[in-house]
């Protein structure tokens, strides 16, 4: 007797039909490999079928967070704004209306138009500080006069052309 | 990416993760939307932050590329935190990304930096049990 044979002592039971040893050793594994394989799936599977958070339009218009956006008329404010030129900043000054058209075909590096806007209950409140500084000015700037005639209760915010 | 969309939908993805990742960081509400303004674009904007359910606490942000305009809206309690400069400063940020014609990575540096800039300071005393 070798040492690798069967032990004499064991009951020699029936032989499994080839059908279930191939079921036992080639099933098996394949269905625990499928169910992995579907578990690492199935997020991805279900992003891309998805919507979008939010309504969305067929004119290219996206909305992210708050899906409650309505066309209402807000709470009016009176807007001021501080503008900056290339080099020069002025600060609170209420300024005319800034051009919104990105000028990329001039002069400079890039063309951009920025102002923030804080709306007042009580008017446009200016406290004209103005800064200057050397440059090419194809460039224009306007951000906001900021907090100094801001009142509680207005929105604030920035705005930006490119 | 059909016609009339503006993202895939893994932008779409990255942008609306990014705007719950703002909201729970920052305690504010985040709106963004991209496209076409109705009317002149801070009047639309503003328009748009005021229909929101909660404007006071509210940040929106609008970005329409056929103007190339980005509006940043933000209610009276956001700015008692996030001033009009610092809304400023990261619109000029995103504005960097846009004019590279990348809309996507505009969008996400200015919701990560308006949530970071309007996020209220924790108070040691008064925030912890």
């Amino acid at each position: 007797m070798l040492l690798t044979d069967e032990p004499t002592t064991w009951p020699s039971g029936p032989q499994p039909s080839l059908l279930h040893v191939l079921l036992l050793f080639g099933g098996v594994p394949l269905l625990i490999t499928a169910a992995i394989v579907l578990m690492v799936m199935a997020p991805s599977l279900t992003k891309s079928t998805r919507s979008a958070p939010g309504p969305r339009s067929d004119t290219g218009s996206e909305w992210f967070g708050d899906p409650e956006a309505r066309d209402r008329v807000p709470a009016g404010g009176e807007q001021f704004r501080l503008a900056a030129s290339g080099r020069r900043i002025a600060l609170g000054a209420p300024l005319p209306e800034q051009p919104v058209s990105a000028r990329s075909g001039e002069t400079g590096a890039h063309a951009a138009s920025v102002r923030s806007v804080g709306a007042t209950a009580s008017g446009t409140v200016g406290t004209g500080a103005t800064v200057a500084a050397p440059d090419q000015g194809a460039d224009e700037t306007a951000a906001s006069g900021q907090d100094a005639g801001a009142t509680a209760g207005g929105t604030g915010g920035a705005s930006v052309r490119w | 990416m059909s016609d009339g969309e503006v993202f895939t939908p893994y932008q779409r993805d990255e942008i609306g993760r990014a705007v719950r990742d703002a909201e729970k960081q920052s305690g504010r509400r985040f709106a963004v939307h991209v496209g076409p303004s109705e009317s002149e674009p801070r009047q639309a904007a503003e328009r748009m932050h005021a229909s929101l359910s909660d404007p006071a606490n509210s940040i929106l942000i609008h970005v329409d590329p056929q103007v190339r305009a980005l509006e940043i809206v933000t209610g009276a309690t956001v700015r008692q935190q996030l001033t009009n400069r610092q809304a400023a400063l990261a619109a000029l940020s995103m504005q960097t990304a846009f004019a590279a014609g990348d809309v996507t990575r505009g969008v996400l540096s200015g919701i990560q930096q308006l949530a970071e800039l309007s996020r209220a300071p924790v108070s040691l005393h008064l925030d912890t049990p």
